[in-house]
This record gives C-alpha cells, sequence and structure tokens, in this order.
C-alpha cells in the first residue's frame, strides 16, 4: 500500500493505493495542515480496516505554493517513511495538477497564486501520453505568461478559477480552461506521478521547491532593510 | 525619495494612537515593518494597529513566539518579531511569505534583521527612536499603496 499527501496550498489532499485507489480525501484545510492532515490518514487507515505498517512507500507534494504547508506535509511524510524505514518520494505539485491532462497532445500552463498579483506557474508538453515538462516552476504574472502563449493550451491549477476570463478574453480559442473540478490537485494523481519513482527505488533528498528563497550568505550580521529599486 | 511623515509621541497613548490610525487605513496584504531600540515602543504602536483593526484580543510581545496571528478584527493581523533571529536561514525558515503575501496585515519586528529579498519592495517602514522625552515616529512609505496611506494619515 502507498500513501500520498499534498499539503502544498490551502487544499489539502491524501491517498491510499494498493494496485487501486482505497482512499482519497481533498479538503479545505486552510492554515490546519498539521491538525488535520494525519487525522484524515489514520481515519482512512481505520475504516479499511489497513494498518501504518502495511505501507511500502510515501508520495509527498514539493511544492510550490504555501511555504508552511509544504514543510508540513513533507514533514509528516518523512516522519512517517522514517519510522516505517520505506522510501520517501517527492513531486511537483504542479506535475500533479497537469497530469490528468497528460493525453491531450497539448501544452499545460498550471497557474497556482503566490499572492501580490503574481503567479507560481510551469509549463507542461503532452507527448505520447506523457508529461514533458518545458518550463520549469517559476514566478510570473498572468499578462506575461498569456503574452508568450502561441499554441493551443491547456490552463489548470487553483488559480485558473479566477483568471479564467481575462484568459479566455486575452486568448480565446487558444485557451482550454479546466473546469474548478479539474484545478483542484488530488492526491491520486501524486500516487500516478510518485509510482514510478518509488517503483525505481530513487530516495530522494527531501527539500521543498520554494520560489522565493532570497539569496542567504550563512552570517550573523544585520544587513539593512530591502534596497528600492525605485 | 520616499515620501515620509513624522509625529512626536509624548506618551504611550500617543504611539498607539498612530498605530490605530495606521490599523484604520490598514489595506489586506499591508506590510508594515518596524524598527527601533529595545523598549521604543514597537509593540505599544502593534497595540494600536491591532485597536484600529478591530482586534478585541490583547496583543502581546511576540518576541519568544516569533508569530502570533489575530483573526477577530476587520483583516487578520500576524504580529512578528525577529529580534531572537541572528542568521538569515533561521529568518527565511520562519516561512514568512505565507504571511506578508497573505491576506491580512503584517506586523514586522526587528526587521532590520532580515536580508534585502526576503520582503517584498512595497511596503511601509516605521522608525521609532527614542527622545528626552517621548518618541519619534518616522513613517517611510515605499509603493503606491503606502503614499496613499500616508496622505489618509493626518
Amino acid at each position: 500500500m502507498y500513501l500520498a499527501i499534498d499539503n502544498c496550498t490551502n487544499f489539502a489532499s491524501v491517498c491510499l493505493y494498493d494496485s487501486n485507489i482505497l482512499y482519497e480525501n481533498t479538503w479545505l484545510a486552510k492554515e490546519q495542515h498539521t491538525t488535520t492532515t494525519l487525522p484524515t490518514i489514520e481515519k482512512a487507515m481505520l475504516s479499511l480496516g489497513r494498518n501504518f505498517n502495511e505501507l511500502k512507500g510515501i508520495v509527498c507534494a514539493k511544492g510550490p505554493g504555501s511555504f508552511n504547508g509544504a514543510r508540513a506535509g513533507m514533514s509528516l511524510g518523512i516522519g512517517l517513511g522514517m519510522s516505517l524505514n520505506i522510501p520517501v518520494v517527492f513531486v511537483s505539485a504542479m506535475e500533479e495538477n497537469a497530469l490528468p491532462f497528460k493525453d491531450s497532445g497539448l501544452n499545460i500552463i498550471c497557474l497556482m497564486d503566490a499572492g501580490r498579483g503574481e503567479i507560481y506557474t510551469a509549463t507542461y508538453q503532452s507527448l505520447n501520453d506523457r508529461l514533458t515538462i518545458i518550463q520549469e516552476e517559476h514566478i510570473s504574472t498572468l499578462n506575461e505568461i498569456l503574452y508568450k502563449i502561441t499554441c493551443p493550451t491547456i490552463f489548470c491549477g487553483e488559480y485558473v478559477n479566477q483568471t479564467s476570463t481575462s484568459i479566455k478574453e486575452k486568448l480565446g480559442s487558444m485557451a482550454i480552461i479546466a473546469t474548478f473540478a479539474q484545478n483542484i490537485r488530488r492526491a491520486s494523481f501524486l500516487i500516478e506521478a510518485g509510482l514510478p519513482k518509488l517503483q525505481e527505488a530513487q530516495d530522494e533528498v527531501p527539500a521543498p521547491l520554494y520560489l522565493r528563497k532570497p539569496p542567504i550568505t550563512l552570517s550573523n550580521k544585520t544587513v539593512g532593510l530591502p534596497k528600492q529599486d525605485n | 525619495m520616499a515620501k515620509t511623515k513624522e509625529y512626536y509621541c509624548l506618551t504611550v497613548n500617543d504611539t498607539q494612537r498612530i498605530g490605530c490610525l495606521l490599523g484604520q487605513h490598514a489595506f489586506s496584504g499591508a506590510l508594515f515593518l518596524c524598527g527601533g531600540d529595545l523598549g521604543a515602543g514597537k509593540t505599544c504602536l502593534a497595540k494600536g494597529i491591532a485597536y484600529g483593526l478591530n482586534i478585541s484580543e490583547e496583543i502581546t510581545s511576540p518576541t519568544f513566539v516569533l508569530i502570533k496571528e489575530y483573526y477577530d478584527g476587520r483583516l487578520p493581523l500576524y504580529h512578528m518579531d525577529l529580534y531572537r533571529l541572528d542568521d538569515q536561514t533561521s529568518i527565511f525558515d520562519l516561512g514568512l511569505d505565507d504571511y506578508i503575501y497573505g491576506q491580512g496585515v503584517s506586523v514586522i519586528e526587528w526587521a532590520e534583521k532580515a536580508t534585502s529579498g526576503l520582503f517584498p519592495s512595497e511596503y511601509l517602514y516605521i522608525q521609532i527612536s527614542l527622545e528626552k522625552e517621548g518618541r519619534r515616529l518616522k513613517l517611510e512609505a515605499h509603493g503606491a499603496l503606502y503614499e496613499e496611506l500616508l496622505e489618509e494619515m493626518p
């Protein structure tokens, strides 16, 4: 049996899989990932009559998104992995979002709110029923993203619900907008993306995918306030 | 040149009154960075901001817990204090982004301890300095929204 955990945004999702989906739950956790995720998994195990000892591997979403959310989910996964002595692998939350469209034959752009008018985004290409990343996760703005579109593209991700009108206005029929149900990430897709990695036994060094990391030099000196570019 | 406004506060009440005005004019996502020596009145100012946001919970210093969150006002208030953090990695590891890029109002004491790049380029910087009697509050607006906020202040 395998477990997937995604805590990367206000939405949390967990999935248990054993040749088939045994359990999946996606809920609005807001800032309560730490208090709701493990109890949800425990309840699922209980209702299925299964046990944590039966787990063979864990897949965690590594971001981008909420820094604290991603860390909470990854810590839980890593902690369980260590105590059960099973491998833990990490998958981009954007890949999880884009995976349902892997056989579309189109480009897929994932959008996630980064606050202050900025967006986390990544672009995938669906080719031969597989996803290939063509632009890695980065921070951008909606205008910048839309400006570069030259071919029919699927837009998915939580932020699409709020921006679909602007996307349609700008791109017309070139934009294929995912539905609100498709825009929420589901941990079953995390399993689908992570299983090959688990089967190759790629035990990874955990690192959250954090796109706003400032260049930090380990120093005890105070270096003042942010500089203004004016 | 950043737009500034200065206030002279003789008493604790005066400092809180300025904080209250800031709280009343604060907008969703506002970032207030506070600087000033120990005992200058940064937490006192934060109490005023909370009052201006109609928060009824008591505001206490977040020096030891690092971050406190208050949700019962007009907007959420995130009150943070970097005093105890000495290296940039520890500050980064706090995960301040979820707060300062969130929907509430963030007040960060000892903001000067964080390196550039950790905060967005738009914010209000509030420098509190001790005078012979009372305090001097210098408000420095970085970004159009904060300039507007300063203009709304008396």
